[in-house]
């Protein structure tokens, strides 16, 4: 059980640590921001009372410290530095590090770890001192927490036979004494006269204004029992607190004289007395707007959804199958419910891919935070601007995009953006630029990394290309093609191998990560203009329109966003086919025969091409026969077919058989390296 | 854990016995037609079937230890195993005959005979005597290891 409280609780600091970050970057911009150094005390005031909490002793003790130096900060003893900031990520490192072990056990690590809190003590080196701004720091927690109250009436009038059940309405009172303070205003007019007394009978009722932090239904809550036993009004009459506004004194004055009984309307009269306080109620606006956002979403396993999403995925297959059935059958009542259900199925199927779909921002804390560290090391000046933070993608999508980003982001500061001298001497602003650009197009969602960095120059890829023999000498290759090389394996530009990208993985292994979410890569440089690398990516990986296509009596699908045309292939034209070069009417392109690729014995059935886009040609597929657009699942073949390349997975048909869905791209160009190797 | 018993299922192939642990299986087949064949991949890999939904690949045990074929009769199953508990990693592997179901202490295995291993297996965990024929013990985890190196060389 505490496991489970415990995870939630990782859970919930890794959104604090996240939360620290980001302030911390906008803090380093905007030192300032009073507002920012408020966000990073309250996350770390979290992680250190839930860290006590849950048995991280070591990070709740680290915290502390930590929260003590922004104590200072907040309260204008301690200027912000650029080696408090550092020091800060760092210390940020060591609390995500205390989170994923726990309480450190490893000798080395705990002294690294006291080298750190050191550290971080010197900040607030004079130790009396220190016990002073520990004490005001509790009271400051208090006053903070204070800023979150809010005034209630209640007015509590019990039924007169609520004693008989056994309820002690003084209890309640004590209950509600606990929530926060309360004024309590007795009322006793109904009490009967000595003869009529009936000393079960319950004759007082009360007025309690309540100052408290809890909600409203914690209130509520205190009442539960006596719900039907009792008239009950519980109204929120003021932000903060009332009890302390002199207005609120001076009406209980006078209306304890005048004997008129307190309402709720006239307690909403009430204003906050002094200017002072304004600046509060801001802050509290604030606080409760975080609440409320807090509330609108709700955290769900992923687990459950990938589960969800595969339900939903199996109801789409069976749907299709519902749906070729009712055709055959013909009956017009099967027919109109089948329609109905793939409405509906069309609509499950959006939702719960929109549910699976997740910002890119929460991974672009890392990037800025990568910039900034990786700049700092190199002691190089750059600027990272993000375009598109809040595109969604599918969450599978998004776990495989981040280190190939990684990796493409560590180059262009590494290799791309150069020293501020050097950017002089060129005429260019000493501060480089990485723009993170991300939008829609279409199906797909582009991202685009640009450096205004030195660039590639195409000759010098040739060259190495040619030096490394990835191509031959007198291989004529398009701009585009030349660029296409750095993603050839064993190609890497750099020769001095750096600690820090060059490590031999190079473009290669980004084009297979993004290659197993059905994204594809490309790059395009200008020498000392810049760099820039686009990833095209679908926005999900189950789903696909395709086209189902028959090679050798077996089903093969076809993505129908890759295919421009389809022709006929009459016998009459197959001669026409040179060189495994088709040309039909005015058109003329090259064509793979799909039989050869799959190496199944050649028969006579071939009839149909499908003409599809790479890059930008476009390349004929010679297929046996065109079934028809089919809407499918596509599920993964397993590990053990992973080096199968140019099958992306596979899809369940709706006689339960299976047809591969082929990835026309890695066909292609399969087929085109090898005719580069011949 | 020592003289605990533990579950294993043993399968033929050809005239040899193999047995693997039990709690790594997760379903029995019979082979039918139903193998749908990938293309350009490894011999070994004869396909993959479709199972409650999820697509599975299925491997020839012979080719992978190394032994002739031989043919399919109404005996030759698929056994489905999952070396993780995920699905993911499940696939199926072709046998001659699925045997039994036994139990055996685990002080009862001896070291296997096949000390260089046979064909992609490199090491055997034991080998027991029942009656008058041995049983030669197979790590799924193994095999599967095995196999995933073969698919990223």
């Amino acid at each position: 059980m505490i496991d489970k409280f415990r995870a939630k609780f990782v859970e919930e600091s890794l959104d604090n640590v996240q939360d620290l970050e980001e302030s911390l970057l906008l803090l380093e911009n905007d030192r300032a921001d009073k507002e920012i150094i408020e966000r990073i005390f309250r996350a770390m005031h979290s992680l250190k009372g839930g860290g006590a909490m849950f048995g991280f002793t070591d990070l709740s003790e680290f915290t502390h410290h930590l929260e003590t130096v922004f104590d200072w900060v907040r309260n204008g003893k301690l200027a912000i530095s650029d080696d408090l900031i550092s020091l800060t990520f760092e210390a940020i490192d060591q609390i995500k590090h205390y989170l994923s072990v726990g309480d450190l056990e490893d000798e080395d690590e705990k002294k690294q770890a006291n080298a750190l809190t050191n550290k971080v003590k010197r900040f607030v080196s004079n130790p009396s001192e220190h016990d002073e701004v520990e004490l005001t720091e509790n009271v400051q927690s208090v006053e903070e927490e204070e800023d979150g109250s809010k005034s209630y009436f209640i007015k509590f009038v019990p039924h007169t036979d609520i004693l008989r059940n056994g309820t002690n309405p003084l209890f309640l009172l004590d209950d509600l004494h606990d929530l926060g303070t309360a004024h309590v205003i007795y009322n006793d007019t109904k009490a009967p006269l000595y003869d009529a007394f009936d000393p079960v009978s319950c004759y007082v009722s009360w007025i309690i204004i309540l100052n408290t932090e809890e909600a409203i239904n914690e209130i509520q809550d205190v009442f539960i029992f006596v719900e039907d036993e009792c008239d009950l009004e519980i109204t929120e009459v003021f932000e903060g607190n009332i009890l302390e506004q002199k207005d609120f004194q001076d009406l209980l004055e006078s209306c304890k004289e005048s004997g008129e009984t307190i309402s709720s309307e006239i307690l909403k009269n009430v204003q906050p007395a002094t200017a002072k306080e304004e600046p509060k109620e801001a802050n509290k606006k604030k606080g409760v707007q975080l609440k409320e956002t807090k509330i609108s979403s709700i955290r769900v396993a992923s687990n459950k959804i990938d589960e969800l999403v595969n339900l939903v995925s199996e109801l789409v297959t069976i749907q299709a199958q519902l749906n070729l059935y009712a055709e055959k059958d013909g009956q017009p009542g099967i027919i109109a419910l089948s329609e109905n259900i793939q409405k509906l199925t069309r609509q499950l199927r959006d939702n719960a891919f929109e549910i699976s779909l997740i910002p890119l921002q929460n991974d672009l804390m890392r990037f800025q935070r990568l910039v900034r560290d990786l700049s700092k090391e190199l002691n190089k000046e750059i600027d990272f601007i993000i375009e598109g933070g809040d595109i969604e993608l599918d969450k599978n999508i998004i776990e495989h995009l981040t280190d190939p980003l990684l990796h493409m982001i560590r180059n262009c500061i590494d290799h791309g953006i150069e020293m501020p001298d050097e950017r002089i001497t060129k005429g260019k602003s000493p501060k480089g630029t990485i723009i993170f650009r991300a939008y829609y197009e279409g199906a797909s969602v582009i991202i685009k990394v640009i450096d205004d960095g030195k660039g590639i120059d195409p000759n010098f890829i040739l060259k190495k290309a040619i030096s490394k023999g990835l191509v031959t000498e007198d291989v004529e290759l398009t701009r585009k093609e030349i660029f296409d090389l750095v993603f050839m394996s064993g190609f890497s530009t750099r020769e001095n191998v750096s600690d820090l990208s060059g490590r031999g993985v190079g473009m290669d292994v980004v084009k297979r990560k993004i290659g197993a979410i059905r994204g594809e890569v490309s790059i395009d440089s200008e020498v000392d203009k810049g760099t820039t690398i686009t990833l095209e990516l679908p926005l999900t990986l189950s789903i696909i329109d395709g086209l189902l296509v028959e090679v050798a009596k077996k089903q093969y699908v076809i993505p129908i966003s890759s295919i421009e045309k389809l022709y006929p292939l009459p016998e009459a034209d197959r001669n026409k086919i040179f060189n495994e070069v088709i040309s039909l009417g005015e058109e003329q392109f090259p064509v793979i025969d799909l039989q050869k690729v799959f190496k199944t014995p050649s028969t006579n059935e071939k009839q149909h091409i499908v003409q599809v886009k790479y890059e930008n040609k476009k390349i004929g597929l010679i297929v046996d026969d065109v079934i028809g657009e089919y809407q499918t699942v596509v599920k993964p073949l397993g590990k053990l077919l992973k080096s199968q390349e140019i099958i992306s997975g596979a899809s369940i048909m709706g006689d339960g058989s299976i047809s591969m869905v082929i990835d026309t791209n890695r066909l292609i160009h399969n087929n085109w390296i090898q005719k580069l190797n011949k | 854990m020592e003289g605990l018993p533990t579950t294993k299922i043993s399968f033929k192939l050809q005239n040899q016995t193999y047995a693997i642990d039990s709690l790594k299986v997760r379903n029995i087949l019979p082979f039918e037609d139903n193998i749908t064949s990938v293309p350009n991949t490894e011999t070994y890999v004869l396909g993959v079937i479709n199972l409650h939904g999820n697509i599975l690949p299925v491997v020839d045990m012979r080719m992978v230890l190394g032994i002739d074929e031989e043919e399919i009769t109404r005996d030759t199953s698929i056994v489905i195993v999952s070396p993780e508990d995920k699905i993911e990693t499940q696939f199926g592997i072709m046998v001659d005959l699925v045997h039994e179901v036994f139990e055996i202490e685990e002080d009862k295995v001896k070291p296997s005979p096949f000390t260089k291993g046979m064909g992609m297996i490199q090491h055997f965990e034991g080998t027991i005597q029942q009656k008058d024929q041995f049983i030669h013990l197979m790590d799924i985890m193994h095999l599967n290891s095995q196999l995933e190196s073969k698919v990223i060389k």
